[in-house]
Formats: structure tokens, C-alpha cells, sequence
């Protein structure tokens, strides 16, 4: 499976470098990657509004999923592509909780605790004045 | 004193009013972009009369008609809406009504047949629309807007005035007919006004306005969205959760998702579009030590499950293709497909639907 044909014409220190922090679309990355938290928090099929609950064996699990907006990392990055001539890279924490208990009234009110941790990242590329 | 009271009680108003102004003014708004129909069906003619000359633009109908629709597919916004693309003439189904994808739009209209043979393919625009009707749009829930894209030819079947008519009596409201209008003979033309001129919801355009960037931004707008704009209010926050136990957190695990690298419809490689992002990864992957990855396939909870379960298993296989071409260790690289049944995202949204169709890379 060939994946050259959009690469053209910028030399070796041009393609791959990341951008300053200052460029424009280093910023307007910041934006979306802020976003994107909010979205996959809202989205999450387990969430601080809506938990997840389940039955394991005799006892009840009450879990939900959080993305840290505030673990955010992001860095753009140049390519050799016209058709995407910049990716970005966004790296976040993601946590699962649970708590549990004997009935499902009771798993839901805690205390939770962290179970699962993740360095999450996510990539994307510069598409037409959007972040795809 | 009755002036002195005329002249308090004014100034109390006007301090009233521009309170309330600058109250108004000082309201955060956005702009808020709504789809004006839940489903947008695109009836394309692809009848022999289509590979005759348009005038107005060089090349035939067809090709100025497939080239305007790419071009007009990739000015729309993303709406939370369903799109299909039919023809007639003879019918054919291209994209299913499903939610809409800009890339998969894309390789539908370009899947429309441009070169044919002009006699014998005549055209059944009443026919196949009733065909249309029967077999997919009476299925669908919610409102229902049909661009149809003609030459203003229709030589076999019910008339399409007719058929047309007897959907707009049968949906009401529901339905709306808009026209992208290739006609070019007074008849031609003629036609497609009778059409149009059956319900004032229609919109129509000439093809050659279409490729006007103001006449096509006015045209979507007119047929596809409408926007408004809300106060933005801050969010009431839910009772909150107790703090979690402070505890020393587990081993934390590193993961790269791709919920955006996008496949032909009901395939499993990977567009071309998608390969400096997945050139970043594999690079991510080549930069540690002693490499493992698990590619891991997910899809959504649309469609059969073990439909699911076996396109997951070819995206995960494309993708660990990928990396081995990106010099990963073919040893280092295993794939699991789990199909529909680890739903990280909440399946009853779309949002949560798109982001549940996903490629995670376990490095371990």
C-alpha cells in the first residue's frame, strides 16, 4: 500500500518540524484540542451525569470515564503533504472511576476510584481551514 | 413639582431601558447552525439525455453535474442530518440515507456513471421517483428535503409533476422538493418551473449559478440550514459526584485513538488522506523502546453485529498494514476486533456513535 503520492517538494528540516507555540495555528489547535476534551466528556458512555452501572456477580458498579483538560498537551507539526500540510497532536489523561456496591441505590454514591489511567493521543490533520 | 415628577419618573425609565440593553448587550451569543430537514435525498438523473453537451460549461450534463455536486458537498457544513444519493434513469442507490460524511458523499457522487451510451437510456424521472418513494423515503422519520438534479427531460412513466404532487398531498409538510437545473431548451426549462412551482418551499438553481460562490453559499443556506443565534447560558452543574478516594493511581496505559481516519463505505482501506496522521503513530510507536502494539477495531451499534465484528477486524488489519509499512516490527504488532461490543461513547448520540467508530493503538 503506496501512501507518497500527496508528499511533494519540502526538504528534510521543513517536513516534521513543530511549530512555535505563538503560530497561529499552533493557538487555533489549542482551541479545537480544548474542545475535543469537552466533547469526548460529554460523550463518554459513562459520565459524571450519567453513570454507567452494571451487575458484576453479586455486587453493583457504578463507573464513569473523565478526559483532565487540564493534563492537555498539544503540538502541531508540518508534513510533506499539500493535502494535509500540518497534523496535530494532542495527548491528554484519561481516568476511569468506579465505586461499588451491594445494590444499585448504593454503588452510585461513592466513594470512587481511579481504576484504569491513560495517556490518550489523538491525531488530526489540517484539512481546508478545519482540524479533522 | 408635577415637572420635577415627569422628570424623575423619565430618567427612572430611561435608566430602566438601558439597563436592559446593556443586560442584552452584555449576553455572550453563538451562532447556532440547524439542519432543515432530518434527511436531504439527492435524485440524480443519469439518463442518456445527460451525456448531451450543457451549453453553458464545457463538457456533457453529467460530468458538469457530478462536478458541481462534489463542490457543493464540500462547502456544506456538518450537519446532524441523513444523506443519500439515488439516480434515475436507470434508479440507483449510491449512498444509503445515513448520517452524513463528507468523504463518503464525495465517493458517492463520484460513483455516478459518466460515460454511457445515449440510446435506450430513457428517462423514467415520475417512475423511478414512486420507485424511490416505495422502497426508502416512506421509511424515513422526520422531514424529508429531495434535490433533484435534471435536465428538465422525463420521457417514460408518470409524469414527475404528478408523482410529485402525490407526495406532497401523502407527506404534507414533510417533504420539500429543491432543484440543481441543467435545462436548457424552453421545454426543458419549462418543466423544471412546473415543478418547482408546485410548492413555494421549493428552491431551484441553474447549474452555471451553482458554481458562483455566492449563488451556491445562498442556495445551501436556502435548502440545507438555518442558523440562529442563542445566549450562552452557563451550564447548571450536576450535583457533584463525592471526591474520589486519594489513592495511588494504577500503572498508567498509553493509547493513540483514531476516531476520524475514515474508510470507503463498507471497506477497510485506508484513504489517502489519512496517511501523515497515521505516519505520526507509527512514528510515536518507533520512537520507544522495544515496541508492542494492539490495534484494536471498534465500531458503533448500527448494523449486525457480527457485520461489525468482521469490519473491525479489517480496519485493525489495514491499519497494523500500515505501520509495518512505516517500518514497525511486524512481530511487534497484534490486532483485535471488537465490533460493537466496547462502546466507549454513548451510542444513543450521534456524536457518541462517530466517536465509538474508532482504531485504538494499546502500547504496551
Amino acid at each position: 500500500m503506496c501512501m507518497h503520492f500527496c508528499c511533494v517538494g519540502s526538504t528534510a528540516a521543513e517536513e516534521n518540524s513543530p511549530l512555535d507555540p505563538d503560530h497561529y495555528l499552533h493557538v487555533h489547535f489549542s482551541d479545537f484540542a480544548r474542545q475535543r476534551i469537552d466533547l469526548l466528556n460529554n460523550n463518554y458512555s459513562g459520565r459524571p451525569d450519567k453513570l454507567l452501572l452494571e451487575q458484576r456477580g453479586e455486587a453493583y458498579v457504578s463507573s464513569y470515564r473523565r478526559a483532565d483538560p487540564e493534563s492537555l498537551e498539544v503540538l502541531v507539526r508540518k508534513t510533506r503533504c499539500e493535502t494535509s500540510p500540518f497534523i496535530g497532536v494532542m495527548r491528554f489523561t484519561k481516568r476511569t472511576f468506579e465505586s461499588n456496591g451491594g445494590c444499585p441505590e448504593s454503588a452510585p454514591l461513592g466513594p470512587y476510584h481511579v481504576i484504569r489511567k491513560q495517556y490518550v493521543t489523538e491525531i488530526f490533520r489540517y484539512d481546508q481551514n478545519q482540524w479533522r | 413639582m408635577w415637572k420635577s415628577l415627569c422628570r424623575t419618573s423619565l430618567l427612572f425609565i430611561c435608566a430602566l431601558v438601558l439597563f436592559g440593553v446593556q443586560n442584552a448587550v452584555g449576553q455572550e451569543t453563538r451562532t447556532v447552525i440547524e439542519p432543515r430537514a432530518d434527511n436531504f435525498i439527492f435524485y440524480v438523473d443519469n439518463s442518456g439525455s445527460m451525456m448531451f453537451d450543457y451549453r453553458a460549461k464545457d463538457g456533457d450534463k453529467m460530468a458538469v453535474a457530478k462536478d458541481l455536486l462534489l463542490t457543493l458537498n464540500e462547502d456544506l457544513p456538518e450537519l446532524d442530518a441523513d444523506f443519500g444519493v439515488f439516480t434515475y434513469g436507470p434508479f440507483g442507490v449510491y449512498r444509503p440515507v445515513s448520517p452524513y460524511e463528507r468523504a463518503d458523499m464525495a465517493r458517492a457522487f463520484r460513483s455516478i456513471p459518466d460515460e454511457f451510451g445515449i440510446f435506450g437510456r430513457r428517462t423514467p424521472m415520475g417512475g423511478d421517483l414512486v420507485r424511490a418513494d416505495n422502497e426508502y423515503i416512506s421509511g424515513l422519520q422526520g422531514d424529508i428535503a429531495v434535490i433533484a438534479v435534471t435536465d428538465g427531460e422525463s420521457n417514460i412513466g408518470p409524469r414527475p409533476g404528478e408523482v410529485m404532487r402525490d407526495m406532497y398531498a401523502h407527506y404534507g409538510d414533510r417533504i420539500c422538493f429543491h432543484f440543481i437545473s441543467l435545462a436548457q431548451t424552453e421545454i426543458e426549462v419549462g418543466l423544471v418551473e412546473d415543478l418547482a412551482g408546485i410548492n413555494p418551499c421549493s428552491v431551484t438553481i441553474q447549474a452555471e449559478d451553482l458554481q458562483k460562490d455566492f449563488a451556491r453559499a445562498d442556495f445551501i443556506r436556502e435548502v440545507f440550514y438555518t442558523e440562529r443565534q442563542v445566549v450562552v447560558t452557563p451550564p447548571v452543574e450536576p450535583e457533584p459526584l463525592p471526591a474520589p478516594r486519594v489513592e495511588p493511581e494504577p500503572e498508567p496505559e498509553e493509547v493513540i485513538i483514531f476516531s476520524n481516519v475514515q474508510f470507503e463505505f463498507d471497506r477497510a482501506e485506508i484513504l489517502p488522506q489519512y496517511a501523515e496522521m497515521l505516519s505520526e503513530a507509527a512514528r510515536l510507536i518507533t520512537d520507544r523502546e522495544d515496541p508492542m502494539v494492539i490495534v484494536e477495531g471498534h465500531t458503533c451499534n448500527i448494523g449486525p453485529a457480527d457485520y461489525n465484528m468482521g469490519l473491525s477486524e479489517r480496519r485493525a488489519q489495514a491499519v497494523a498494514d500500515f505501520l509495518v509499512e512505516q517500518n514497525v516490527d511486524s512481530e511487534a504488532i497484534e490486532t483485535e476486533a471488537y465490533g460493537l461490543t466496547q462502546p466507549r461513547f454513548d451510542n444513543d448520540t450521534r456524536e457518541g456513535r462517530a466517536l465509538n467508530r474508532r482504531v485504538e493503538l494499546r502500547l504496551e
